[in-house]
C-alpha cells in the first residue's frame, strides 16, 4: 500500500478530508453534515495516514490511548450537555439555542447547545473509529 | 424543607466526601480520627429529628415533594410522621452509638474509610427509606439499602463465608425488592398515584378491589425478605459475617426493621381484612416460633442474637397483622424496645469476641469476674428480650400478650395465645442461655486468650443503650406521649393514647407471663438435651432447611440452568447468531402484518416507475451482491459487499437524499478497510466445509429475507396505520430547535436520548473489542512463555 503515489496523494487529500469534516461538522445543524458524518470522515481522513505512512510518522501504537481519552471525553461532552440542560433548562438533555451578531464580519450567527452535543457524538464517532483501527492494526 | 433534606442527604454527602477524599485518607494513618468526624453526622440527624417532635403534635404530618418524572407521578417527596419520627430516631440514634462503638472495635488495620463510606450510604438510604412519600422514592432508598448492606457484609471480603453471606443477602432481598417493585405497580392500578398519603387514605378502595391480594403478596414479599421472615430469614444468620458494629446496626436495630416499616406504613390501607391478618399474622408467627426453635440451639452468641432477631421480627409483625389499634401500638412499642436491648446485646457479643477471640460458648463461659461492666449490660439486655418486670420487654410482652388475647378473624379460640406463650417460652430460654453460659457456666474449652474488658471507648455506646432499656421499663411515659403516640396513629390511623405501665393489677396477660417464665425455665433446664435432639434431626433431614432449597436449588441449580441454556442460545458460532436474529425479525415482520390485516398488491410491483439509472444502479446492485455470495476468496467477498454499499448510497443521490448518501458513503468506506484490517485474523479463502443442509438453510433463510421484506415495502406504502411524524419535524425544527437540517435536528435534539445510547454503545464496543483482542494478546504471550520454559 504504501507507495510513492499513494502516500503523495494522501499528503494532499488527507488535510483536505479533515478540514472539511470540520466543516461539516459546525454546519451540521442548518446544512447536511452533523457529527456522525463529520466523524466518519475524519476517521477516514486519519486511516488514510494510517495506510499509506503506517508508524513512520507517528507512533500510533504509543499514542493510542489519546484516542480512547477521544471517544470517553466525547461521551463525557455529550452527557454534560444533557445534564446542563438538567439544570438550566428543567430536563435532562433540554436544548436550547441563541442568536448573536459578530461585529467583525456583521453576520447573525446561531448558537445552539445541540451543536456541543454533536461535537461530542463526533468525538466519539472519531474516536472509536481509529482506536479501532489502531487496535487491529498493532496486531500485526 | 431544609431540615427534612439535610436529614436524608447529609449521610449521602458524608459518604460522597469520604470516597472523594478516599485517596488521601488512606494514604494518611486515619486512626480514630475518621470514625469521631463521622458521629457528627448522625448526631446531627438525630437533633434535627428530635427538634421536630414538638411541630409533630400540632397535627397533620409534614409533606415536602420534589418533581422528578412529572410524566408518571414519581416524585422525590418526603413525609414526616409520627412513623417516620421513630424510624429516624432510631436510625440516627443508633447510627450514633454504632459509630462511637466502631471508633473503638475497628482496628487501625481495617480498611476505615471503606467501612464509614459504606456505612454513611447505608445510613442515608434507610432515613430515605422511612421519610420517603413516594413509593417509588421507597423503593430506590430500599434497594440501597440491600446494596450497602451487601458491601458491608462483604467487607471482611478475603473470608469465604463473608462473601457467600453478602450473596445470599443481596439474592434474597433482592429478589423481594423485585416482588414488591410489582406489588407497587399493581398498587398503582387500584389507586392511580404512588404518593404515600394519598394511597393511605384510599383504604376502603384498596381492599373492596380485586387486585387487593396480588398487591398485598407481591409487596409483603418485599417485606418478609427484608425483614428476614421465615422462610426468608436464611440470610440473616450468614450476615452476621459482618462486622459486629455493622450487626448491631443493619441486622438487629434498622434494616432488618424496613420490612416492618413498610408494612406498618401500609397497613391503614391494607389492614383490617382477614386475608391481611392470615398472611401476616401468620407469617409474624411460624417466624416466631420457628426462630426461637433454633435460636435455643446456637452455640455461636452472634448466631443466637441473629435468630433471636429473627423470632422478634416475627412477632413485631404479627402484631401488625392482627390489625387492630392495640395490636399497632403494642408493635410501635416493641420496636423501640427491641432495637435498643438488641444493640446493646450485639455490642456486648463484639466486646466478648474482642476480649476472648472468639464468641463461641464451646470456648466461651463464666465472664462476669473477667468482664464485670459488659455483664451488667447482658444482664439488662437479656432480662428485657425474656420479658422480665421493671424492663422495656416486659411492657411490650405483656401488650403482645394482651392483643393476641383480642385479635380478629382467630381461626380457634386460645390458639393463638397458646402459639404465643410457646413462642416466648423458647424466647425466655435463649436469652437465659446468652446470660448464664456466657457468664456462669464453665466453658467445656479454654478461649484462644485470656479474657479482658474493654475500654471505656467501647462501653460507652452499649451502656447507654442499657440505660435507655432501664428508662424504657421504669419510665416509659418519657416516651410515649412524644415519640410513641404519633408513631402508633400512623400505623394504625386512629389517635393512639398509651398507658404504659409495669404494673395493670392481676389478669390475664400476667398469667400468661408466669407461665412462660415457669415453663421457659424448664426449657432452659434441659437445654442440652433439647439440643442433642435438635443437632440429630438436622443431621438426618438436611433437606428440612430452606438453606438446602438455597444452596441446592439456587447456588447449584441456577447455574446448572443457565449452563443449559446457554448452551443452546450460546453456541459461539456467529452464523447461528446472525441466522436466529434474521429469522426473528423475519418472522416479527410478517406476524405484525398480517395482524394489521395488510393485503398484499402484487401489481404494484409493476406500476412502479423507474428512470434508466435507477435502474442500472439496480442491476448492478444485484451483480455485486451476488458476486458477494459467490466468491471464494474473501478480498474480493468484502470488496463487492462494499460495493453494494457504495451502489446504495448512489441510489440515495440519485433520489435525493444527501445527508443519506453522504453517511453511507463514509460508512462503507470505513467499514471496507476496517473490515480488511480484521481480514489479518481470517484464512485467505472460505472453507467448503459447509453440507448441503446448510446450504439449503442459508439459501431458504436469504430467500425469506428477500422476500418478506418486498412484500413489507409494498403493503407499507398503502397502509395509513400511523400518523406520519415526519410533518411534525419538518414543520417545527427551525421554530424549536433552531436547526434547518432537519435529519441533524432529529439526531441531536428531538431524540437526543437515542444517540446518547447509541455513542454509548459505540464505546463499550469499542471497550468489547480492546478487551478480546489484549486478552488473546496476553493469553498468547503467557503460552510462548509456557513453551519457552
Amino acid at each position: 500500500m504504501s507507495s510513492i503515489i499513494f502516500k503523495s496523494i494522501v499528503k494532499v487529500v488527507s488535510p483536505i478530508l479533515m478540514l472539511f469534516s470540520v466543516y461539516l461538522l459546525l454546519r451540521g445543524h442548518q446544512l447536511p453534515g452533523g457529527g456522525f458524518i463529520a466523524g466518519l470522515m475524519t476517521s477516514a481522513g486519519l486511516v488514510l495516514i494510517y495506510l499509506a505512512y503506517g508508524c513512520e510518522r507517528f507512533d500510533w501504537r504509543n499514542r493510542s490511548r489519546f484516542f480512547y481519552f477521544l471517544f470517553s471525553g466525547g461521551l463525557a461532552l455529550s452527557f454534560l450537555t444533557g445534564m446542563a440542560g438538567l439544570f438550566v433548562g428543567g430536563f435532562f438533555l433540554k436544548s436550547g439555542f441563541t442568536h448573536m451578531h459578530m461585529p467583525l464580519i456583521n453576520e447573525d450567527w446561531e448558537f445552539a447547545s445541540a451543536a456541543i452535543y454533536d461535537i461530542g457524538v463526533y468525538l466519539v464517532v472519531c474516536g472509536v473509529c481509529v482506536s479501532l483501527m489502531t487496535l487491529l492494526g498493532e496486531e500485526k | 424543607m431544609t431540615a427534612i433534606l439535610t436529614i436524608v442527604f447529609l449521610p449521602f454527602a458524608a459518604s460522597l466526601f469520604i470516597l472523594v477524599l478516599s485517596p488521601v485518607l488512606q494514604k494518611v494513618q486515619v486512626g480514630k480520627k475518621l470514625g469521631s468526624a463521622v458521629a457528627f453526622v448522625p448526631f446531627v440527624c438525630l437533633s434535627l429529628i428530635i427538634a421536630w417532635i414538638p411541630e409533630l403534635k400540632s397535627g397533620a404530618p409534614a409533606i415536602f415533594n420534589i418533581s422528578w418524572v412529572k410524566t408518571y407521578g414519581i416524585e422525590l417527596s418526603f413525609l414526616v410522621d409520627g412513623l417516620s419520627i421513630l424510624f429516624g430516631i432510631l436510625i440516627s440514634g443508633i447510627g450514633f452509638f454504632v459509630v462511637i462503638y466502631s471508633v473503638w472495635y475497628l482496628s487501625d488495620k481495617e480498611d476505615k474509610v471503606k467501612f464509614y463510606l459504606y456505612l454513611m450510604m447505608f445510613m442515608g438510604a434507610m432515613l430515605g427509606v422511612v421519610f420517603s412519600n413516594n413509593l417509588f422514592g421507597l423503593f430506590t432508598f430500599w434497594e440501597l439499602t440491600s446494596i450497602s448492606s451487601f458491601l458491608l457484609i462483604g467487607f471482611w471480603y478475603h473470608k469465604e463465608a463473608s462473601r457467600y453471606g453478602a450473596t445470599k443477602a443481596l439474592v434474597i432481598t433482592g429478589l423481594g425488592g423485585i416482588a414488591m417493585l410489582a406489588g407497587f405497580i399493581v398498587l398503582y392500578q387500584i389507586t392511580e398515584t404512588f404518593d404515600i398519603t394519598k394511597i393511605l387514605t384510599m383504604g376502603d378502595t384498596i381492599r373492596s378491589s380485586p387486585l387487593y391480594v396480588p398487591a398485598l403478596i407481591l409487596i409483603f414479599l418485599g417485606c418478609a425478605t427484608k425483614s428476614a421472615q421465615f422462610p426468608f430469614h436464611i440470610w440473616l444468620p450468614n450476615a452476621m459475617e459482618a462486622p459486629t458494629p455493622v450487626s448491631a446496626y443493619l441486622h438487629s436495630a434498622t434494616m432488618v426493621k424496613a420490612g416492618i416499616f413498610l408494612t406498618a406504613r401500609l397497613s391503614p390501607a391494607f389492614s383490617g381484612t382477614a386475608f391481611w391478618t392470615a398472611l401476616v399474622a401468620g407469617f409474624g408467627l411460624t417466624t416466631m416460633v420457628v426462630a426461637g426453635v433454633l435460636a435455643i440451639r446456637q452455640t455461636d452468641l452472634k448466631a443466637l442474637l441473629a435468630y433471636s432477631t429473627i423470632s422478634q421480627l416475627g412477632m413485631i409483625m404479627a402484631m401488625l397483622g392482627f390489625g387492630t389499634q392495640y395490636s399497632g401500638e403494642a408493635a410501635v412499642v416493641h420496636i423501640l424496645n427491641h432495637a435498643a436491648f438488641k444493640a446493646a446485646l450485639f455490642m456486648v457479643v463484639g466486646i466478648i469476641d474482642h476480649g476472648c477471640g472468639t464468641r463461641d460458648l464451646t470456648y466461651v463461659g463464666n465472664l462476669r469476674k473477667e468482664m464485670p461492666h459488659s455483664y451488667k449490660i447482658a444482664v439488662i439486655g437479656c432480662l428485657s428480650m425474656a420479658g422480665l418486670p421493671i424492663f422495656g420487654g416486659f411492657i411490650s410482652k405483656e401488650m403482645f400478650y394482651e392483643s393476641t388475647l383480642h385479635m380478629p378473624f382467630a381461626p380457634v379460640p386460645f390458639l393463638i395465645p397458646t402459639v404465643a406463650v410457646l413462642a416466648s417460652l423458647f424466647t425466655f430460654a435463649y436469652s437465659f442461655k446468652f446470660l448464664i453460659w456466657g457468664f456462669f457456666y464453665k466453658a467445656p474449652e479454654h478461649p484462644p486468650h485470656h479474657p479482658h474488658e474493654a475500654p471505656m471507648l467501647g462501653l460507652a455506646s452499649p451502656v447507654f443503650l442499657a440505660l435507655m432499656v432501664i428508662l424504657l421499663g421504669l419510665t416509659p411515659g418519657l416516651f410515649s406521649h412524644a415519640l410513641l403516640e404519633p408513631a402508633a396513629a400512623a400505623v394504625t390511623g386512629q389517635p393512639a393514647d398509651l398507658h404504659l405501665g409495669l404494673w395493670h393489677g392481676i389478669n390475664t396477660p400476667l398469667i400468661m407471663s408466669f407461665f412462660t417464665v415457669v415453663l421457659g425455665t424448664v426449657i432452659f433446664m434441659r437445654l442440652k438435651k433439647i439440643n442433642a435432639v435438635q443437632d440429630e434431626v438436622s443431621a438426618s433431614v438436611p433437606w428440612l432447611s430452606p438453606n438446602f432449597v438455597y444452596n441446592k436449588g439456587f447456588l447449584e441449580g441456577i447455574p446448572l440452568l443457565t449452563r443449559r441454556c446457554l448452551w443452546w442460545f450460546q453456541s459461539g458460532y456467529l452464523k447461528h447468531y446472525l441466522f436466529v436474529i434474521i429469522a426473528f425479525v423475519m418472522a416479527s415482520v410478517f406476524m405484525f402484518s398480517v395482524s394489521q390485516g395488510w393485503v398484499l398488491q402484487l401489481d404494484r410491483l409493476f406500476k412502479t416507475e423507474m428512470t434508466l439509472v435507477q435502474g442500472l444502479t439496480v442491476a448492478f446492485l444485484i451483480c455485486a451482491a451476488t458476486a458477494t455470495a459467490v466468491f471464494k476468496n474473501r478480498i474480493s467477498a468484502i470488496l463487492s459487499l462494499g460495493m453494494t454499499g457504495f451502489l446504495v448510497a448512489f441510489l440515495y443521490v440519485v433520489m435525493g437524499a444527501p445527508d443519506l448518501a453522504l453517511t453511507q458513503y463514509l460508512v462503507e468506506a470505513v467499514s471496507v478497510i476496517l473490515i480488511l484490517l480484521v481480514f489479518y485474523f481470517m484464512p485467505p479463502y472460505f472453507e467448503e466445509k459447509a453440507t448441503q443442509n446448510t446450504k439449503a438453510v442459508n439459501i431458504g433463510l436469504s430467500v425469506t429475507v428477500g422476500v418478506v421484506m418486498c412484500f413489507y415495502m409494498l403493503m407499507v406504502m398503502d397502509s395509513h396505520l400511523v400518523q406520519s411524524i415526519s410533518q411534525y419535524y419538518l414543520e417545527t425544527s427551525e421554530k424549536l430547535a433552531g436547526g434547518r437540517n432537519v435529519v441533524n435536528v432529529v439526531i441531536v435534539d428531538y431524540r437526543g436520548f437515542d444517540t446518547l445510547f447509541e455513542i454509548c454503545v459505540f464505546a463499550i464496543a469499542i471497550l468489547g473489542i480492546y478487551a478480546m483482542l489484549r486478552l488473546k494478546k496476553k493469553t498468547n504471550t503467557k503460552t510462548r512463555e509456557a513453551t519457552l520454559k
